[in-house]
């Protein structure tokens, strides 16, 4: 469980990045399978169409942002943090969006996306089978369980990268992670 | 079983000072008050990374591979360590 929690306290990191590599194509020939698309460099949606060049570009671009934003964060309180650590960490946070784009296997989040109609009410764009509902209930019980993940894996691994200590290491990452996100956001949009 | 050396007083947790020395041989007593080295003045899991660090020829590399840790983590004990004996004001 530790190491699922903090996998870069435990394995050497060349080992690490070679297998992080295999998981990044695995996983992003999953997610252009799956219709899978980036909002930002933290989450996963879904669109109607398979877009390979969108998906692959996004799942890079958030790679290289969200490494730097740890580098840039760990250099500020560590001179002694490492890139490749930090394109580790990147890397390992990218794996539950693989997992969560499984949940489109059968195309419910492509078809099942939500309306906004005229009055100003929200509804589904089609009507749902039980099936449908089935899968979205235990997306949001993984989505639960991803944002829990997230926050422990970000904290844990940062501070093994960094070694951070104080309130204040975590705050300048959180501020960082925050632009990067509006960054990604309007990057991705631009796509 | 080999008795282990107290370097904190158990009572209100101070650094022991050495007050007596003696000779095993002839049983001569030397008596005073001398502070303990700084290597005793860390914990046993310091003295042992210490040690694992010497025989690795100070290598942080070869020691996370034999600990079965990674590189950053053995990295931020040696750090913390530094900041440690620092902290003893040696």
């Amino acid at each position: 469980m530790k190491k699922l929690l903090n996998p870069i306290e435990f394995y050497n990191d060349r080992k690490l990045l070679i297998a992080n590599l295999i998981i990044f194509v695995v996983g992003t020939a999953l997610a252009v399978l799956m219709k899978a698309w980036f909002s930002n460099n933290f989450s996963v949606m879904f669109r109607t169409d398979l877009n390979a060049y969108k998906t692959i570009t996004e799942n890079i671009i958030a790679i290289l942002i969200t490494a730097f934003v740890f580098f840039i964060a760990g250099k500020i309180v560590n001179k002694k943090t490492r890139l490749i650590d930090c394109f580790n960490l990147s890397f390992v946070i990218r794996i539950p969006s693989y997992i969560l784009s499984l949940t489109n296997i059968i195309d419910t989040h492509s078809r099942n996306f939500l309306e906004i109609d005229k009055d100003g009410s929200i509804s589904f764009s089609s009507s749902l089978s039980s099936t449908d509902i089935i899968i979205l209930n235990i997306t949001q019980i993984l989505n639960i369980i991803v944002i829990i993940y997230f926050i422990v894996l970000i904290y844990q691994s940062f501070k093994t990268i960094s070694n951070s200590k104080k309130a204040s290491h975590f705050l300048i990452l959180v501020i960082l992670i925050i632009i990067s996100i509006i960054i990604t956001t309007t990057l991705f949009k631009n796509l | 079983m080999k008795a282990k050396l107290p370097t904190q007083c158990p009572s209100c947790e101070t650094l022991l000072s050495v007050s007596q020395l003696s000779c095993e041989t002839c049983q001569t007593v030397v008596q005073g008050n001398y502070p303990l080295p700084v290597f005793l003045k860390l914990s046993p899991k310091e003295q042992e990374f210490i040690l694992q660090f010497f025989l690795t020829s100070g290598s942080l590399k070869e020691m996370a591979s034999q600990l079965g840790i990674s590189y950053p983590t053995v990295r931020n004990q040696l750090d913390d360590m530094i900041q440690h004996i620092k902290d003893l004001n040696i």
